[in-house]
Formats: structure tokens, sequence, C-alpha cells
């Protein structure tokens, strides 16, 4: 566990020095969200129908940036050989740089909501814990597919290009999941309604995390 | 801790390019083994090979007799590796890149460690600066900080007198020599086959991918060393 929160918060030291990735995915999240409003205008209802969607593809999109940063630092003076040397078990790297970009993630999404209450209207309040729940539960399962494949673009010439298009087709379940709670929840449905997409986002938060555990090893190796 | 490490019919290809070729030795407890060669000899491949970082594609390495790939992480305790690279964070400053290499290694009372290492690479006066601002000299003796930090069995040294001043060679050359005395060993690197062979108790010279030329300090003089070198030099080209 040491290990894993001396890689964790060596990864917020370097962000609390530099902040390149919030200010970074902060910054495009936010753009997106204006972009959206100024071209469409949305009415009332179409506010409605799309926030749930808007919300999950502003944080995927800006998380990739995060995400990307997180691996490329490593390869900076191929830093990530200095943790390799070291006498622990490769998935606990892993560990602690899912943790690091989860929090980045994280606080750059709880930053963000706020914009979406003045562009769109949502009711982020009346239901501020349960939305909340649901994006952290998402974004679990995002970071740690991106983790592991952050690890594996970054090897890559063009690892820009390479971890979304390695990433958003996977990620896919936990996008439609997320969105379907969203939607049911600012709806007002019962729990019950959604019982089924708040359990596939259980299920691949729990897949996306011991599988790419399991398989770090193999990401990283030259 | 006396630790001896054998390699035993190392290959390693990469892209179906040969660059390890079948090699084997012993490092015995205290010996300094000194490898020097052409470019693109395989000195760097196999010291990465040693250090863990690249698995090889016959062959074993063992520490005490574990097999490193095979044993514990543990056996990472025993090495210090210095590489071309720094594996540094050029955003933290000197104590926080070495108190994470400590945390990583989980060592407990790392702060008179760090205070101890920074003060042996005179670095100590720029210890909350960011690595970004020092100079490239600098930069390779913290580099050499994080190998040692540990207080490892074994260093594996590649090409560390790069980028050094004067100062800086004396600096390296004081703490090998500590290392040295402690009845520890050092496997290293080096295009400079004076300083090579000062430090050295076995040469080697890597040619192709094998070890062309061997030999004991005791029994080689450093004109028939550069020599050798020489030869297997103009034999690769």
């Amino acid at each position: 566990m040491k290990s894993i929160f001396a890689i964790l918060w060596k990864d917020l030291l370097l962000e609390l020095k530099t902040k390149e990735s919030f200010l970074s995915m902060l910054t495009f999240g936010l753009l997106i969200l204006v972009l959206f409003n100024f071209a469409f205008e949305p009415t009332p209802e179409m506010k409605r129908a799309i926030t749930p969607g808007l919300l999950w593809i502003t944080f995927l999109f800006s998380g990739i940036l995060g995400l990307n940063r997180s691996f490329s630092l490593e390869k900076e003076n191929m830093a990530i050989h200095g943790m390799l040397l070291a006498p622990i078990d490769r998935s606990l790297v892993f560990f602690g740089k899912f943790g690091a970009n989860l929090i980045i993630l994280f606080v750059t999404e709880l930053c963000t909501l706020p914009f979406f209450l003045l562009f769109l209207n949502m009711p982020l309040f009346e239901h501020f814990w349960l939305i909340l729940g649901i994006i952290l539960l998402g974004t679990i399962g995002f970071v740690s597919v991106g983790t592991l494949f952050s690890a594996m673009a970054t090897s890559t010439k063009m690892r820009e290009v390479m971890l979304p298009l390695l990433l958003f087709p996977i990620s896919t379940p936990i996008l439609l999941a997320g969105v379907a709670c969203v939607r049911d929840i600012l709806a007002g449905e019962a729990f019950a309604e959604y019982r089924h997409w708040f359990s596939l986002l259980v299920a691949f938060d729990v897949i996306f995390l011991v599988v790419p555990s399991l398989v770090f090893e193999y990401a990283i190796e030259e | 801790m006396i630790v001896s490490l054998q390699a035993h019919h190392l290959e390693k290809s990469f892209q179906n390019r040969p660059v390890i070729r079948d090699i084997s030795f012993v490092l015995h407890p205290g010996e300094f083994l000194v490898i020097s060669g052409g470019n693109g000899a395989g000195k760097t491949t196999l010291l990465r090979l040693l250090a863990k970082l690249v698995k090889p594609d016959a062959g074993t390495i063992s520490i005490d007799g574990q097999d490193i790939w095979e044993e514990s992480d543990a056996v990472r305790y025993t090495l210090g590796f210095l590489s071309h690279q720094i594996y540094l964070y050029d955003d933290l400053n000197a104590v926080e890149n070495l108190r994470f290499t400590a945390r990583l290694f989980g060592m407990e009372e790392y702060h008179s460690r760090i205070t101890e290492v920074l003060q042996q690479l005179h670095l100590y006066h720029r210890q909350y600066d960011p690595v970004k601002t020092y100079s490239r000299g600098m930069q390779q003796r913290l580099a050499l900080g994080r190998a040692i930090l540990h207080d490892p069995d074994i260093l594996i040294l590649d090409e560390p007198f790069t980028g050094l001043d004067e100062a800086g060679v004396e600096i390296l050359d004081t703490l090998v020599r500590d290392h040295q005395r402690q009845n520890k060993s050092a496997i290293i690197v080096s295009h400079n086959l004076r300083a090579g062979y000062d430090l050295a108790d076995t040469l080697y010279i890597l040619g192709k991918g094998t070890i062309a030329f061997r030999g004991e300090k005791t029994q080689v003089s450093f004109e028939e060393y550069h020599s050798a070198y020489r030869g297997i030099l103009e034999s690769e080209t």
C-alpha cells in the first residue's frame, strides 16, 4: 500500500506544481459546453434531453487529455524505469497511477459541474449526491481502463491519436450506463427504473479494475 | 551481505536482430567488472537485462542463486542502476525525487540517508531546486544518488562519466571506491578505457553481442586491453 501511495502522491505533487492536466482538462470541458451552447441554442426540452449525454462526453473527452499526460511525463527522462527498478509488483504501479488519474479527473469534473447548471439549467442540486455517485462510478471504470491504454499508447509514435482510438470503443458500456443513470435520476425516476444500468456500471468497474491490474505488466514491457 | 550475480547463456533480439548472443559470466562479491565495446555491441541491452528492465529471450540471471525473473521482486533491493537516462522528474526537486525512490524501496528512515547522499554528491545546497534547473552534470550526479540511495550490493552503471566535469568525476570515483571498500560489486559500462581500466578487477569487451575479450586486470596491461579493444572495433567495421 505504501508504494501505491508513494506513486499517487508523486503524481499529485507533479500536478500541483504544474497544473497541466487540470487546467487543460477544465478548459477543454468548458469549451465543449460553451461551443455546444452557442452552436445549437438548445430549447429547455432539448437541454433536458441532451444534458446527460453531453455531461459524459465532456468528461470523457477532457479525461483523454489527462490520461495522455499521465504516462507522457513518465517518458520524460524515462522516469518510469525508476519505478520499475523498485522491488514492488508492477500492478502496484498501475494502482498508484490509477488513483492519481482518478483524483485529478474527478476534481476536474466537480469544477465543471456548476457550468452545466449555468449553461444547461441542469437541476444539479436536487439530486447532487446521486449524480456525484454515478459520475464517480463511471469515472472509476473509464480511468482504470484509460490508465492501462495510456501506458500502452505511450510506447507508440502516435500516442495522442492511439489513446482515444483504443479507449473510446471499450468505454462505450460505461458511457451508455452513465448516461442512462443520469438521465433517469434527472427525470426523478425511482432506483428500480435504472437499477440494471447501475448494475452494468458497477460490473464494468469491477472488470475494468481487475483486468488492467493483471495485464499492466505486459503493457509496460518493452 | 555478500552477493554474487550469475548470467547464464543470455540471448536477446529486437525485431529478429540478435543484440545479445550467448553471454555467460559470474560476478563475484566485491568484484568490479568493466565492460567496453563499440556502438551497438549490446552493452546497454546487457545492463538492462541485468537490471530486470528487459526480459531475456533465453538464458537466466540469478543473484545468490535466485533467478531474478522467477523469484520475488525483493531481488531488486540488491541492485542499483544508473542508466543513460536519469530516471528523474524534472518538475520535482532533488529531495522529492529521492524521497519518492526511498518510499518505493520501502526505506523507513530515509531523511538522514537523503541528506547524506546529497552531501556526498555536493548537491545539498540545491536540494530544493527543481531538477530541470540543474546542469547535465548535476542531473547525472543526482541520478547516481537515486541509484545508490538504498545502498545496493551490486551497482550497475551505464556510462557513469557522461556529462560530468572534473569535480563530478572525482565525486563519482569517491563513491565507487567507497562501494568497493565495502566488498560490494559493480558492473560498469564505459567508453573511457583509462577510467574503466583503473576501476576494474575484470575487463570485458563486447563485440556483436558476445564477450569478445575477457581479462583480469592483474594479468592484462592497459596497452594490451587498448589493443584488444581496437582490434575488436576494426574487425566489426
